[in-house]
């Protein structure tokens, strides 16, 4: 990867938590109206894509600490981030992804094998999907 | 309790201590408490076959280490259960 | 209630082997092939330690339990050395 304007701390939250262009889509969907709670449907409604891919997505995404569930009946999500850490770093993923979208979407798919990643993805029972 | 055993079970007690050992370096690395959870696992797993050529008895005749196996296997399932579930609201 | 702690102890790293494997199968990593061979062989010494309570009272299977659980062991801790790169 060629394009240095790309913060190693960016880079390493890609690594670490991004699995697909989706996930992180659903991610900024949420962070961008912080204040309200999201469905399934919802996300599924507004980024036009099956309903059945947004539901694993947003449990898991609340898994790592990046959105709660509010209602856990009727299942809404919002964006909160576990940590002033990991909300500076999604921020700064953020602005990367609008100025840079294609190195972004690259680094997703290039991102290296981590096997303490699938290590711990192993024990997910819900599985994320990945891009079509 | 055999000598032969007892070494076997004190090789088994290091190589147990070891992956704990691990598990708590990966647990730094990726801060993912899954790695601490499995640490204190096989750590304690580790105690329990070092325990057992101390005591002279296996964990059929010992409550102790069936207690300490029971406690390494429930903080797995701990594990498990921590890392599928949706955050609830804080 | 003995025996039900060790059979939970056989599920639950039953449940551990098949996870690791899945994972093994989805992402190919070799450290996740050699967890799963762990577990697996933690699997079959819960099960002798069900075994040697509930069923065998004349004999005692404490070597075949220490020999599988070692085999696991080795399996996991070779796994770590040389599966696991530096970052």
């Amino acid at each position: 990867m060629a394009d240095t304007g790309i913060s190693d701390r960016v880079r390493t939250l890609i690594a670490d938590q991004i699995e697909s262009v989706v996930q992180l889509e659903i991610l900024l969907l949420l962070r961008e109206s912080s204040e309200r709670e999201f469905a399934a449907r919802e996300v599924a409604d507004v980024l036009r894509i099956g309903p059945s891919w947004a539901e694993p997505h947003l449990v898991g995404l609340c898994a790592r600490g990046m959105l709660v569930c509010t209602n856990e009946a009727e299942k809404r999500y919002r964006y909160q981030p576990n940590s002033a850490e990991l909300a500076a770093a999604i921020d700064e993923l953020a602005q990367c992804y609008a100025e840079r979208r294609v190195s972004v979407t690259a680094l997703i798919f290039s991102r290296p094998p981590n096997p303490l990643r699938d290590f711990s993805d192993a024990f997910r029972l819900r599985k994320e999907r990945p891009n079509a | 309790m055999t000598h032969g055993i007892a070494m076997l079970l004190g090789m088994l007690a290091m190589a147990a201590m070891l992956a704990g050992a691990f598990f708590l370096r990966f647990w730094r690395r990726t801060r993912d408490r899954l790695f601490l959870l499995f640490a204190i696992a096989f750590l304690l797993m580790g105690v329990n076959w070092l325990l057992m050529p101390v005591v002279g008895r296996d964990e059929i005749e010992s409550p102790l280490l069936y207690l300490l196996r029971l406690i390494a296997f429930i903080i797995i399932l701990i594990g498990i259960a921590d890392k599928n579930r949706a955050r609830p609201k804080v | 209630m003995r025996e039900t702690v060790y059979a939970l102890c056989a599920v639950t790293s039953f449940a551990c082997a098949v996870l690791l494997w899945r994972g093994y199968r989805r992402s190919k990593s070799r450290f996740l092939l050699w967890c799963s061979i762990c577990f697996v062989a933690l699997t079959a010494n819960n099960v002798t330690l069900f075994v040697d309570l509930v069923l065998l009272k004349n004999v005692n299977l404490l070597l075949l339990r220490t020999v599988l659980a070692l085999v696991g062991m080795f399996a996991l801790l070779y796994g770590t050395i040389w599966d696991v790169d530096r970052k």
